[in-house]
This record gives structure tokens, sequence and C-alpha cells, in this order.
């Protein structure tokens, strides 16, 4: 069962993520967009930390935190996005639908590592 | 860096037969931040084709082309107007800088003459056709380094250079694919395109020089890394320019125009013919194993441009953001 879920319509960005996640002991599960992401929260309830863009085609980031709490009705899960947006409106959206973290792109590991470890953990 | 970049460089394809003229113009074009083409001994069809970011083309009156049957400047300059018309011709004449003696056929295509012993009828017409859009040098070194260290971020063990920015007239696509991304700010509203080949691309991701997985790489990959550099370089733009202008625009007012492409001439058109600001990056592999990958990223601000308002800005804002890459908890 993975722990950590990682959100990314970019495969680059995608196996990044994940790749630096197994580096440091967590099981992943991978997504390519927000549908794909909400599908995956439902079938593993053990997700303990979701870890995901904004834009992306189908359903964007944003949405599925905000569908996570009302339509899964799962109220535990952490997530925090990971986004080249840096706008404090999207921001906002993301506190009100439960997110606990904002990274701007690119992604950098070592400067996230610390707090991925005490969401997943928590 | 306050201020409009008056020396941003522009590649000129330069016919010319007379060698007083030639090194007159290679002297006008060092002082004028003009990159100068000569013709070879290339045709000057091919010269052209394979020449596709130009700013524009010198044609001396008297110049000839053997090879393509060519018999004066004014014919040349015809042939080239037909291939390249969005490229300004400038044609030399001796002792005066005027086509007022022409007849219609003759001037048709032809932007404006000059006489080189007055430099001076070349400059303004550079300044009318080739620098008719100013942009602020400290935009463009934003994006330069915001483009840089996208590149650096998703490739590994990769050297980025880049050459300086440069204005082109040219709307001929380089390569096999090119990326198009809507940019915007309370000042300008465009697009972002960013273009690459294929097959050096997809070398380094099989050499495992990306996160992707090298082992069935096709088109597609190297496709998805085109995507997430475009997006990556405007992420990181936009977040340094709404810092120094949060956004006042009503998407209501938004307005957009068609972009047109015709594949089989390899031409995009954005429905302006303003000077588009292109970067050309150099991807190249620190082992000295894989062929260099160029891309070209042009911007086209074909809906609204407003620089000035970009430069009474307080630059120091920027100063006050969020590090990339470090996670900021709620």
């Amino acid at each position: 069962m993975a722990q950590i879920l990682v959100v990314d319509d970019s495969a680059a960005i995608r196996n990044e993520v994940a790749a630096f996640l197994k580096s440091n002991n967590f099981t992943v599960e991978t997504a390519v967009d927000g549908k794909d992401g909400l599908v995956k929260l439902k079938a593993d309830r053990a997700i303990k930390l979701v870890i995901s863009d904004v834009n992306m085609p189908n359903m964007d980031g944003l949405t599925m935190a905000e569908k996570v709490r009302s339509e899964l009705g799962n109220q535990t899960v952490n997530i925090i996005m990971l986004t080249t947006e840096n706008d404090p409106n999207m921001k906002n959206r993301g506190k009100a639908a439960g997110v606990k973290g904002w990274i701007v792109k690119p992604f950098n590991g070592a400067n996230a590592l610390g707090a991925i470890q005490k969401l997943v953990a928590g | 860096m306050i201020g409009f970049e008056k020396q941003l460089v522009s590649k000129v394809l330069i016919f010319e037969d007379a060698a007083v003229a030639q090194g007159q113009l290679k002297a006008f074009c060092s002082e004028h931040g003009l990159i100068g083409l000569k013709q070879a001994n290339h045709s000057a069809m091919k010269m052209l084709q394979a020449n596709i970011d130009l700013g524009a083309v010198l044609i001396s009156e008297g110049c000839t082309d053997s090879a393509e049957g060519i018999s004066n400047g004014f014919e040349l300059a015809r042939r080239v107007h037909q291939l390249r018309r969005e490229l300004p011709i400038f044609i030399r004449r001796d002792g005066r800088a005027d086509l007022d003696d022409l007849a219609p056929e003759q001037r048709a295509g032809i932007a404006g003459a000059y006489d080189i012993e007055r430099p001076e009828t070349l400059k303004l017409l550079l300044d009318q056709y080739l620098a008719d859009t100013e942009y602020p040098i400290s935009l463009i070194r934003r994006i330069e380094e915001v483009t840089h260290s996208s590149l650096t971020a998703l490739f590994r063990d990769i050297e980025v250079s880049n050459e300086l920015p440069y204005l082109v007239k040219d709307k001929l696509t380089y390569g096999d694919i090119l990326s198009l991304l809507p940019v915007e700010s309370p000042w300008f509203s465009g697009y972002m395109m960013v273009q690459s080949e294929e097959q050096p691309m997809i070398e380094l991701i099989k050499a495992g020089r990306t996160a992707i997985d090298g082992r069935a790489v096709d088109f597609r990959d190297v496709m998805g890394m085109l995507s997430e550099i475009t997006n990556l370089a405007w992420g990181g733009l936009r977040t340094r320019l709404l810092a120094l202008h949060p956004p006042t625009v009503d998407d209501s007012t938004r307005i957009s125009v068609p972009i047109t492409v015709n594949q089989y001439k390899e031409y995009i058109s954005f429905g302006t013919d303003r000077s588009q600001l292109c970067f050309k990056y150099t991807l190249r592999d620190v082992h000295g194993q894989l062929p260099p990958v160029t891309l070209f990223q042009k911007f086209i601000f074909n809906i609204r441009w407003s620089p000035e308002e970009y430069l009474q800005a307080d630059e120091n804002k920027v100063e006050d953001l969020v590090e990339s890459g470090c996670l900021e908890l709620f």
C-alpha cells in the first residue's frame, strides 16, 4: 500500500518526485491528473500524503483537493501542491480545501523532505 | 537595470557584391548589434532557406546570382519577398536612399533604400522595421535566468548555454516540435513558443538525462519534455512578474486572436508583424557523448504590450519571493 500519491500530468516531474521519495524509503503511487488521483485515492485508503500539481488537464489539482474532502469524504489525507503557480488567490483556495502546503516548482526534494516526513507520519 | 534594450542583436542576411560596401556593412553591423550573414558560395535562395530566424535582408541593387539566373538586386528582392514576405528588405543604392525613380513592380516587396555612404539612412530603416518593439533589459535578463534554471532543473549532466537574445521578423518554425503557451500579465499579453528537434532530445532521454524512463522513448516523451520546459519557464517568470504587478485584468475582457499554422510551409502567424523576442539555448552533454539540443524560445506579444508600466514597478519586490523548491506550510 502506498504512503504517498504523486499527481502530475508531466511524466518527467512525476518520475522525478517519485524517484526522490522512493530513495527516501517511501512507497509511492502516481496519477496523471486530478481525476486519476481521485480514483487512486479511493482505491487505496492507506495513502497518507498527496503531492499534486495544480494545472492539469481533465481535473486540476485544487478541484481534486476539494473533491477529496467533499466527495470521497477523506478528511485525513494530507495534500501539498507542487506547482509553478504562486498566486495568493490560488493558495487561499487551496487552504480552504484543506491543502497543507505549497511548493513552487522546480521540485527540490532536500528542501521539502523534513516536512514531507512529518506529514506522512502525522 | 532600468530602461529599454537599445542594442538587441538581430541576424540580417546580406547580398552584396561590392567589396568596399561589404566592408562598410561589416562595420555598420558591428556598431549596431547586427549579425551579418554574408552570401558565401551558396545560391541566394539556399542561403535564405538555411536561415529561418532573420530580422531583415540587405540587398545591393547591383547584386547578381548566376546560379539562380538573377541579374540585379531588384529581381533578387522580388524573389526573396515571394518566399519570405515578412522579412523587411533594404536595398543599397549608389548615391541615393529612395525608390522614387523605380517602377511600381520594381519597388514591390522592398521596405526601403539606403546609401551606405550615409549610414544613418540604413539606421533609420532598422529602427522603423526591425527595432519596432522595445524590450526592457531587466525583463530580458529575467527570461534568460528563469529559463536557464528551468532547463538545469529538468536535465542532468547537461550544460546550458545561450546566445544573446535577438529580434526576429521571420515566421518560420524550427525543428520538429513546438509548444505554445498564452502568457499574460497586466502589461502584456501574447504567447511563448518553444521549438526544438526530436532526435537529439530523444538521445538525451534515452541516456537517462531526464526523469523520463529511457527504455521505450518516442516523440510523445519529447513533447512531454517540451511541455514541461515551457510550463516551468513561464511559471517562474510569471511568479516574478506578478510580484511586481498583481493581476488586475478582468478575465471577461480578455481578447484573443487565432494562431494560424501552415504545416507544409512550416509557417506560423500570430496576426502581428511586431518583431519577436528570440532566445536560443543549447543543451550540451557534459561528457561530450550526446548530440547537442537546440531550443528556440520566442515571445510574441500580439495582444498587448505596454512595457512602460513594467519599468515603473519596484524591482526590489521580486527579492521577497519564496525560493522555488521550498515547502510553504499552511
